[in-house]
């Protein structure tokens, strides 16, 4: 999908008037927006790595009401909150075509648990783009003893964690030699399946799990896919870190993606010390942001 | 001859009005039977796999039943992306249930504000107390037609005695 038509997929999900001013925006702009900004009384922005302008529609600025939000949480669940629950309770929406709408506001909770949002107040759809043939020369770097090395990809939010983890399952699960990929999709932003098929390229050989909690999930696609390697968004809780280490002790290659700046950030959480010090990977792939221009760098850990 | 055959299609003609007076009143209470049970499939169904509103509604849309229209109406603006709020959508669509009654269509709109909020739970038993609601109706109905049809019935045959001493 050309990247301004993924731009157009995800403005669906907003009402009247909002739409019209992102669809209004120049092709130029809707092809490197990565995100629109919504927050209740204030005006709707675009971003790119280099920074947030205001959307206007014919020459006005667009201000956001509450009502307009909660329009926009109806339009992107398809008026199904139910269904969007496990989402919701961490604060996002995933639409079709793996875009993501981020929520904040006032929230209902019971029991340490988010219920609902009574009100809210910003609203942030990042728009999920493929960048096919960015993974082709990363892999070649990710190699030990002539097979694929497990590893962490790491880098502040924003920085296209998902998006490189999704081009390297395409690359790998695609074309000769091609390798069977067990793809943990929890949130459902990296192939983004609908009625079953992934919206996104994530190859031929890519089994996907989507929605099921990475503890239970990564267990079923060893069990059941007979997965070489195992790819998995967003390790951010301690089950997550236990279910990397069951699957990395049978002899399966892992691919997982973390928030981070560098080896030494990872190091100072607790969280990520255990993966560290289990050595279940070899190889740490930043992304760091030069000039508004994302750069890839691979280190070697053992 | 003719005058016979002309009294005795005046006087069934006057029956089947004061019938068809009867039949409204069966097929109302029958649309508030029906309706309560589609509150109750709705709520089970939720119950099971608590699926998105376009595959909830699904089912009831593609039947003949009471609710049908309404489904069939809320499942066509939810492809639309200029759309009202769902509970602005679901009144709309109860109002084009022509088969139900004025308090059966009041009680039915109160699911569009129940539909498809956070709690898959809260909303099983809102249908449900919804369904008590239409229920009650329903028997209200049904003491209302056991006694009014057989006033219309009386009533048309009446009308239809009066024409034919008329016409003789």
């Amino acid at each position: 999908m050309e990247d301004w038509k993924a731009f157009d997929q995800a403005a669906g999900c907003l009402p009247g008037a909002l739409r019209l001013g992102a669809l209004a925006l120049p092709e130029q702009v809707r092809s490197r927006c990565e995100e629109l900004h919504l927050r209740a009384g204030r005006q709707m922005t675009w971003s790119d790595p280099a920074g947030e302008q205001p959307v206007m529609l014919r020459g006005n600025p667009l201000t956001v009401g509450e009502e307009e939000l909660r329009l926009v949480v109806e339009l992107a669940t398809r008026s199904s909150l139910h269904a969007a629950l496990e989402g919701l309770r961490q604060g996002y929406v995933t639409l079709s075509g793996g875009h993501r709408l981020g929520l904040c506001g006032q929230v209902a909770t019971e029991g340490g648990q988010i219920r609902g949002f009574r009100h809210l107040s910003s609203a942030d759809l990042r728009i999920a783009r493929q960048r096919q043939g960015i993974g082709a020369h990363l892999l070649s770097q990710l190699q030990k003893n002539g097979a694929l090395a497990s590893t962490l990809i790491l880098s502040p939010p924003g920085f296209g964690k998902t998006t490189l983890l999704r081009e390297l399952v395409r690359t790998l699960s695609t074309g000769a030699g091609a390798l069977r990929v067990g793809l943990m999709d929890q949130r459902g932003e990296v192939a983004a399946l609908c009625q079953g098929v992934p919206q996104l390229d994530v190859g031929h050989c890519t089994d996907v799990l989507e929605g099921c909690p990475k503890g239970v999930g990564l267990m079923l696609l060893l069990r059941g896919m007979n997965p070489q390697v195992l790819a998995v968004d967003e390790i951010t809780a301690p089950e997550d870190v236990e279910a990397l280490m069951q699957a990395a002790g049978c002899g399966v290659t892992l691919l997982a993606t973390a928030h981070g700046w560098s080896r030494e950030d990872l190091l100072r959480r607790p969280l990520y010390r255990t993966l560290w010090q289990e050595k279940l990977f070899s190889h740490l792939l930043l992304i760091r942001m030069e000039g508004g221009q994302r750069q890839y760098q691979v280190e070697r850990l053992l | 001859m003719i005058r016979w055959v002309g009294m005795a299609l005046a006087f069934g003609g006057c029956l089947l009005l004061g019938g068809r007076g009867a039949w409204r009143l069966h097929l109302r209470e029958t649309a508030l039977r029906q309706a309560a049970e589609d509150m109750e499939e709705l709520a089970r169904r939720l119950g099971w796999n608590a699926p998105p509103l376009p595959q909830l509604l699904a089912g009831l849309g593609q039947g003949d039943g009471p609710l049908a229209p309404a489904c069939r109406h809320c499942l066509a603006a939810l492809e639309q992306v200029d759309r009202p709020p769902f509970g602005v959508v679901w009144r709309q669509g109860i109002a084009l249930c022509t088969d139900l009654p004025p308090p059966g269509i009041e009680a039915l709109e109160q699911a569009g504000g129940l539909l498809g909020q956070y709690d898959p739970a809260a909303q099983q038993a809102g249908l449900g107390l919804l369904a008590e609601r239409l229920r009650t109706l329903a028997a209200q109905a049904e003491e209302q037609r056991q006694r009014m049809s057989r006033v219309y019935w009386v009533a048309g045959g009446a009308a239809g005695l009066l024409l034919v001493i008329l016409l003789a």
